[in-house]
């Protein structure tokens, strides 16, 4: 093989492991994704600085993505310290916009939203609508974190709404972009009036991706909504919190929708996930509302609301089954005998299951805080809930090490034992049962124990 | 001051044998001056063989039509690489200049010399080159780019609305290879930036304006055979130029051929005129000069006349011998430029005898008069410049060839420049002062220097060039147009010194302006490697070096799947390679679902011919194509075809290299 050969065969080999590191990212093996662009990475010969940092900008992106903030830092700043050399503007603005995901996945989306707006910057000026259509949904995503700050009383209910507004703006115009003229409804037609009119790009998983972030960012929204009812002193935002939630159930049912056409496993269970979760939120606010009529004596409406709470809830429980269904067994952890040892960290469905479990465990410990149950059954929930949580907190720690998913978890599960007054005895006895009965290791709940529960 | 005298092949000052041409081209002028404002385009199109005087029929029509109040911007001749674009095409009418008739005594100013009408076009013009060098979307560039041929359009009819415009366009038969055979294939038109869809599209759109075509005609001749010589994309061109430009002709295409032994005769006459005109103006030179006491420099005038006094008899007594003119009429086919290569031998006092005998024929003449005219001194050996604008086909300064020929300093460089340019088959660019040699002389010398390999001489010569064009690439500051300038260069000489190099130093380029979006540099570099395998001893030399044509068309391939790629069409991308691959061997159509209804759509004429430059085991190209076919796949969410054809890719590379290990 003379040089020129050499050369030739590198720079394909490095162009085809990065587009299987996409692949894989598309399909939810992120940990694969890592070993591809790493592969492209080193494929790479040094003049060809432009190709190379594509690979170092997807691997920020995917390091991102699973949490690895460190890593994902180190590869978009030499990314970007490339093009901004290499003065190509395109790249430059997608390497901006990594930048801007990397630090509104890491909780800066202040920082976040600054970057994802300089790629909008140049993907205006040069018209180029793949980049804005990413950057819409980077500045998107950025500011339905920022939105949620609300929680952490950074900000006040009607800041985070306007956060959440200028969300929906983002995403609107991001949906715009990736989705094909021959699938516009009327809806979108007069919302392309007020559109920047870029060209449509068919990128069907960027479609799915903002389907899923506007079914996430209402869902959030209407948890605002709710949480802040009294604020506004009006039942009205009720109704609009429900209005809310629907407006997520029929944005997460498309992406279900898209991804299922599509045959893609790790957008289905992902899209199922946030979908249960909406139902599941759904459900909690209809709970409230009938603890409110039954307090009022409003006998007729608490028992339609009943009605409403069991299917909504019944849906969620429903959906959750459905994802650990459909997810390959390979990935699950078994009575007695834990994971297999084949499984990788890095796949999605690690996280799907990770999800699942969440969500079952918050939404026993939300009943045992919601309704009126008896001491007994109170006990077993809590218990359940516990155990749940624990193989939620499993399966991130699998999907990759010290994830934001993984200290979420671990910190609702603490906080809601602390609140019921449960001490650090008797935390550590259910968890040993849990180990003992999966045959898994929860060491990272040790720490967290000793802080919170004394 | 060297010992340099004016070429005898002068221009005559009127021209000989073209009055039918000369006639309708007037009358289309009159016509267009008698109307009112807003007629449609008129267009006449001269086909005729290389020296058989197109160019020189041109300028007369230039100097014509401008003693008639029209304004041109000279000729455009398409041969040059910087007219290889759209762009460049719209710069050399605005600008001017370009290949003016250097002995013309009304310079060439372009149109709108006082930049009344066109500034609105430079504006746009400036938006869309900061566009291009700010990165902007392909499809975004396209549409800037339609724009400003729409405010061209504007612009132009606004100003021939005043003054009636004559374009003129040179060598046109080069136009031919603006599209690859999987563009055809694919039907797939870049439009915007391409030369051919200028003139088709452009053109007719223009008021009030003459433009006249000219080039080789449609016969495809022996020495101009093509990439794959079973087609005929001359003919092709015409055919679909002569279709659009229909409705517009002011007649027939002009067939330009060769004078007749009476316009010989004439023609000889003329020249003997004109060079007894200018032999009297030396010796009033001389007179002046010795009144002003340069009585050396008055003497050397002197000889000079004298000696052109001979040739001038000389020429006389072949006008007045009809046996010889027919002769010579009859070996030079009565083309002006071969005319001329025996009247500047004549001019040296070679007599005819000793330049050919009755039984030759130019073919075997031709050989003969280039060793004489190596053998003359003009105050310096001719045949050591001739050697060195024989291969600088992309021009000669005095800079080069003081790089060429250390042992000369640059002034002196320039007097022999200047000095050759006496000669009939010497031309000068007025707009880069560039020395050319004519494309016939060109020709004649390829045919003794490449006919077999190159030897050491002109190898170290090529060499030479070379390091020049990289010394001068290095340089810093270099402005963009230089760059390309250069950059082209580079390739066009790498690739006559050696095939195999050239082409990778040409595939490096062309990758390194698709990653900068120089849209331009791509096509033009494209057109240079395509336009050396036109040539059939090159291409024949490429083929051994393992650098066939059929190469290039397979990297035209994969470009347009990446331009596509580029642009976010990723079902285009991926039609263009689903067709290349249902054209390539039983592995790869198997890839592909609907191979048959693909092959369908192909016309029957360039399936055979895409089969045969698909049906390779390349595994670079393929590697390539599955590798952008695949990211295309991707993007569309065909994930279990983007992951069948990677893998196969980068299958298909490891066994290259375990193969090479």
């Amino acid at each position: 093989m003379n040089d020129f050969q050499q050369w030739q065969c590198e720079r394909i080999l490095s162009r085809a492991h990065n587009n299987l590191g996409y692949l894989y990212y598309a399909r939810g093996s992120y940990g694969q994704a890592v070993e591809e662009l790493k592969n492209a990475l080193n494929r790479r010969t040094e003049q060809d600085l432009a190709e190379r940092s594509d690979a170092l900008n997807n691997l920020a992106f995917i390091y991102g993505l699973l949490g690895n903030f460190n890593d994902a830092r180190h590869y978009i700043e030499r990314a970007v310290t490339i093009r901004e050399r290499l003065a190509r503007r395109r790249p430059l603005a997608l390497s901006y916009n990594t930048s801007g995901l990397i630090n509104t996945l890491s909780d800066d989306p202040t920082s976040g939203a600054k970057d994802c707006e300089r790629a909008l910057q140049i993907s205006h000026e040069t018209h180029d609508a793949r980049v804005a259509g990413l950057a819409y949904l980077g500045l998107g995503f950025a500011k339905r974190r920022s939105g949620n700050q609300w929680k952490l009383q950074r900000l006040s209910p009607l800041e985070a709404a306007d956060y959440f507004q200028q969300a929906k703006n983002h995403f609107d115009q991001a949906l715009l972009i990736f989705t094909p003229h021959n699938l516009r409804t009327q809806e979108f037609i007069v919302s392309e009036q007020k559109s920047d009119l870029f060209e449509v790009v068919d990128e069907p998983l960027r479609k799915w991706e903002t389907l899923n972030e506007l079914g996430s960012l209402f869902c959030d929204w209407a948890w605002l909504t709710w949480r802040n009812g009294d604020i506004e002193h009006s039942i009205s935002n009720y109704e609009l919190a429900l209005e809310q939630y629907q407006q997520s159930i029929n944005y997460q049912k498309q992406a279900v929708t898209l991804a299922t056409e599509n045959k893609w496993l790790f957008q289905k269970a992902d899209s199922l996930d946030d979908l249960a979760q909406a139902y599941g939120d759904q459900s909690f606010l209809l709970l409230q509302m009938y603890n409110d009529a039954l307090v009022s004596g409003n006998t007729e409406n608490a028992n339609r609301l009943a009605t409403a709470v069991e299917q909504s809830r019944q849906e969620a429980e429903r959906l959750v089954d459905k994802i650990q269904d459909e997810i390959p067994q390979f990935y699950t952890i078994r009575h007695g005998k834990g994971f297999q040892k084949k499984v990788q960290k890095g796949e999605a469905h690690l996280l799907n299951l990770g999800k699942v479990f969440l969500w079952r465990g918050v939404w026993n410990c939300r009943d045992v805080l919601m309704k009126s149950l008896s001491p007994e059954q109170q006990e077993q929930m809590i218990r359940l809930g516990t155990e749940q949580m624990c193989l939620a907190v499993t399966y991130f720690q699998r999907y990759w090490p010290n994830t934001f998913a993984q200290y979420r978890t671990v910190k609702y599960l603490i906080t809601f034992l602390s609140d019921l007054g449960r001490d650090r005895m008797w935390a550590r006895e259910q968890i040993q049962a849990i180990e003992v009965k999966y045959k898994i290791k929860l060491d990272s709940l040790n720490p967290v124990i000793t802080d919170l529960l004394g | 001051m060297l010992n340099w005298r004016p070429s005898l092949a002068l221009d005559t000052l009127a021209i000989i044998g073209r009055d039918t041409e000369q006639k309708a081209i007037q009358d289309a002028v009159a016509g267009l001056l008698s109307k009112p404002d807003g007629q449609p385009l008129s267009v006449a199109i001269i086909w005729g063989d290389g020296g058989v005087g197109k160019t020189r029929l041109l300028r007369s029509v230039i100097d014509d039509t401008r003693n008639s109040g029209f304004a041109t911007s000279g000729i455009v001749d398409l041969y040059h690489a910087d007219t290889h674009s759209s762009l460049g095409i719209e710069q050399a009418i605005l600008r001017g200049r370009v290949l003016a008739n250097p002995n013309s005594l009304i310079p060439s100013t372009g149109i709108d010399p006082q930049n009344e009408y066109f500034v609105e076009y430079w504006d746009q013009r400036n938006q869309l080159e900061r566009a291009a060098s700010e990165d902007t979307e392909p499809s975004q560039l396209e549409k800037l780019r339609k724009q400003l041929t729409d405010k061209f359009v504007e612009c132009f009819n606004h100003w021939t609305a005043t003054t009636p415009g004559l374009l003129v366009f040179d060598t046109v038969e080069y136009v031919q290879f603006g599209r690859s055979l999987i563009e055809s294939i694919c039907e797939i038109r870049h439009g915007a930036f391409e030369v051919k869809e200028w003139l088709t599209e452009t053109l007719p759109r223009l008021r009030d304006t003459l433009v006249i075509l000219a080039g080789r005609g449609p016969q495809q001749t022996n020495e101009q055979a093509t990439i794959h010589p079973s087609d005929s994309p001359r003919e092709n061109l015409w055919r679909e130029l002569l279709q659009v430009f229909q409705p517009h002709l002011i007649q027939s295409p002009f067939n330009l051929s060769g004078l007749t032994p009476t316009e010989t005769v004439t023609y000889f006459q003329a020249v003997a005129t004109a060079a007894e005109a200018q032999c009297q103006r030396i010796r009033a030179r001389a007179e002046i000069t010795r009144s002003r006491g340069g009585l050396s420099e008055a003497d050397e005038l002197d000889a000079q006349a004298n000696e052109l006094d001979e040739a001038v008899q000389r020429i006389a007594d072949i006008s007045n011998d009809e046996v010889t003119c027919h002769q010579l009429c009859t070996f030079t086919e009565g083309r002006p430029i071969r005319l001329g290569l025996v009247l500047d031998l004549l001019g040296f006092g070679i007599a005819m005898d000793e330049i050919f005998h009755p039984s030759n024929t130019w073919l075997g003449l031709e050989t003969a008069i280039l060793e004489r005219l190596s053998s003359v001194n003009i105050g310096f050996p001719v045949a050591d410049t001739l050697r060195y604008l024989s291969v600088t086909r992309q021009g000669l300064d005095s800079e080069l060839l003081h790089y060429l020929d250390s042992t000369l300093d640059e002034a002196k460089c320039q007097e022999r420049l200047e000095a050759m340019q006496s000669f009939s088959f010497v031309k000068v660019r007025p707009t880069t002062r560039m020395v050319f040699l004519h494309d016939e002389m060109y020709n004649l010398l390829d045919e003794l220097r490449v006919a077999y390999d190159l030897d050491p001489g002109y190898r170290e010569l090529y060499r030479k060039i070379i390091a020049y064009f990289a010394h001068r690439l290095r340089q810093a500051g270099l402005l963009a147009n230089e760059r390309e300038a250069y950059q082209l260069a580079l390739v066009h000489y790498h690739m006559r010194l050696d095939p195999g190099e050239g082409y990778q130093i040409f595939y490096r380029l062309v990758e390194e302006a698709m990653i900068g979006q120089r849209i331009e540099l791509e096509l033009k570099l494209i057109d240079e490697v395509t336009r050396f395998y036109q040539h059939p001893q090159y291409r024949e030399r490429a083929i051994n070096a393992r650098v066939p044509p059929d190469l290039l068309e397979r990297h035209n391939a994969v470009r347009l799947v990446l331009h596509f790629l580029r642009k976010n069409d990723n079902e285009q991308a991926s039609r263009v390679a689903e067709t290349v691959l249902a054209l390539g061997p039983s592995v790869y159509q198997q890839l592909v679902a609907d191979q048959g209804q693909i092959l369908a759509t192909i016309p029957q004429a360039e399936l055979a011919q895409a089969r045969r430059v698909f049906a390779t085991d390349d595994p670079y190209f393929w590697s390539s194509l599955l590798t952008v076919y695949g990211e295309a796949q991707l993007y569309l969410a065909q994930y279990a075809q983007a992951e069948r054809v990677i893998t196969l890719a980068i299958r298909l590379l490891h066994a290259e290299e375990l193969a090479h290990e």
